[in-house]
């Protein structure tokens, strides 16, 4: 009896369960889309001995000790817009100058306290620094501690330091 | 010997009886239903069809706003916003129910994984076409308050104003990377940074049909 009963349950079954599949199965309509694309831009600054200097990685930069105006520069390596950068310069002794001076974007000094085009901009010390540093743009920076001092320059920019959000409509 | 031959014998007639008894039977009512049956067929209607459900978008023919899914997202910073307008249409016969979308991204990055920093999603509709100057006039409403690009990797269940037949939604697609606080430092990208990455997705609506019906007429 049972070697016969069985088989039949199981079948009844296994019907009963292809019925409620099939009751569950609502229509539904899909569309998809065209992929869209999407990719981010990079804020990236460093400082750098000339104006074509290569990512650091990020090594502060080490100028010379000397009593003599020095100098170096901020590119601005990214493809975001930076509008102002924090610098952060250690002296090796605590009586030097503070102060430096930076020229225009892409301007070079031409001597000391002096900008191939344009007027020098003091900053009083570490901190931000406003800039229109583009994307391959550069900065010119001159640093004269009056006294014999190992300047250590590290550049830092925050996603609050870059050009005002774009709001596309497209 | 004789009595079990009488047995026999009496057992083999009541077999040959009941035989032909029980043939007689299926031989009478074989001829008698087959004499009883009737048909009755309409004459006229009974049409059946079925309908339709379907779904389709398209970009909006708004000039100005005609960018849809198709256009590239390009260097997109913390704080930017990027609007597209898509419209949807049950171009279908039969009425829908609950629509939800999903997204699907090519590549997984801080982008698509990270529910903060990664890019987030706000859906508004508009009753008619929406401005090139992201304006709609009748006022907009929320389909889908802002949801981060990671949760669309499970269906939302969107908030259209219409799902019926012939239906059509001009959506608006807020796509926005928030401001965050990266900080690069000496031109080093922080750690699971949004910056730099790129990635490419496939939006999927999808429609169930409106509650069945049984009618009774």
């Amino acid at each position: 009896m049972s070697r016969i009963n069985a088989p039949l349950i199981i079948a009844f079954g296994l019907t009963l369960a292809g019925v409620v599949s099939a009751a569950n199965a609502v229509p539904i309509a899909t569309t998809a889309s065209a992929a869209t694309s999407v990719s981010t831009g990079t804020i990236i600054a460093y400082p750098s001995i000339s104006t074509t200097g290569a990512n650091p990685n990020g090594t502060a930069l080490t100028l010379a000790n000397t009593s003599l105006p020095q100098y170096f520069y901020v590119l601005n390596s990214g493809s975001i817009e930076i509008v102002s950068v924090t610098i952060t310069i250690s002296y090796s002794s605590t009586t030097a100058k503070k102060s430096f001076l930076h020229c225009g974007q892409n301007v070079l000094f031409a001597g000391t306290n002096t900008c191939a085009s344009g007027i020098p901009v003091t900053v009083a010390g570490s901190g931000a620094v406003t800039l229109n540093l583009t994307p391959g743009s550069w900065y010119a920076f001159e640093i004269d501690a009056k006294k014999v001092v190992t300047p250590t320059i590290s550049v830092s920019v925050s996603s609050a330091q870059i050009r005002a959000a774009i709001n596309s409509n497209s | 010997m004789i009595r079990s031959i009488k047995l026999k014998t009496q057992a083999t007639r009541l077999l040959v009886i009941t035989t032909a008894a029980l043939g007689a039977v299926g031989l009478i009512s074989s001829s008698v239903y087959a004499s009883l049956i009737a048909t009755a067929s309409n004459t006229s209607g009974g049409s059946i069809t079925s309908g339709t459900l379907k779904l389709t978008q398209a970009p909006s023919t708004v000039v100005g706003i005609t960018g849809g899914f198709a256009t590239a997202i390009t260097a997109l910073a913390p704080g930017d916003t990027v609007k597209r307008y898509v419209d949807l249409t049950n171009t279908g016969t039969l009425d829908g129910d609950t629509v939800t979308l999903e997204s699907v991204a090519s590549v997984a990055n801080a982008l698509t994984t990270d529910g903060t920093a990664g890019l987030q999603v706000t859906i508004n509709e508009c009753a008619v076409a929406w401005t090139n100057a992201s304006v709609c006039t009748p006022g907009a409403t929320s389909v889908l308050a802002q949801t981060s690009l990671l949760a669309f990797a499970s269906a939302q269940t969107l908030n259209l104003s219409s799902v019926v037949a012939g239906a059509i939604n001009h959506l608006q697609f807020v796509i926005t990377l928030p401001a965050g606080s990266e900080v690069t430092v000496n031109g080093v990208l922080p750690a699971g940074t949004v910056q730099g990455l790129s990635t490419s997705l496939t939006w999927t609506f999808t429609e169930t049909l409106r509650t069945n019906t049984t009618t009774n007429n």
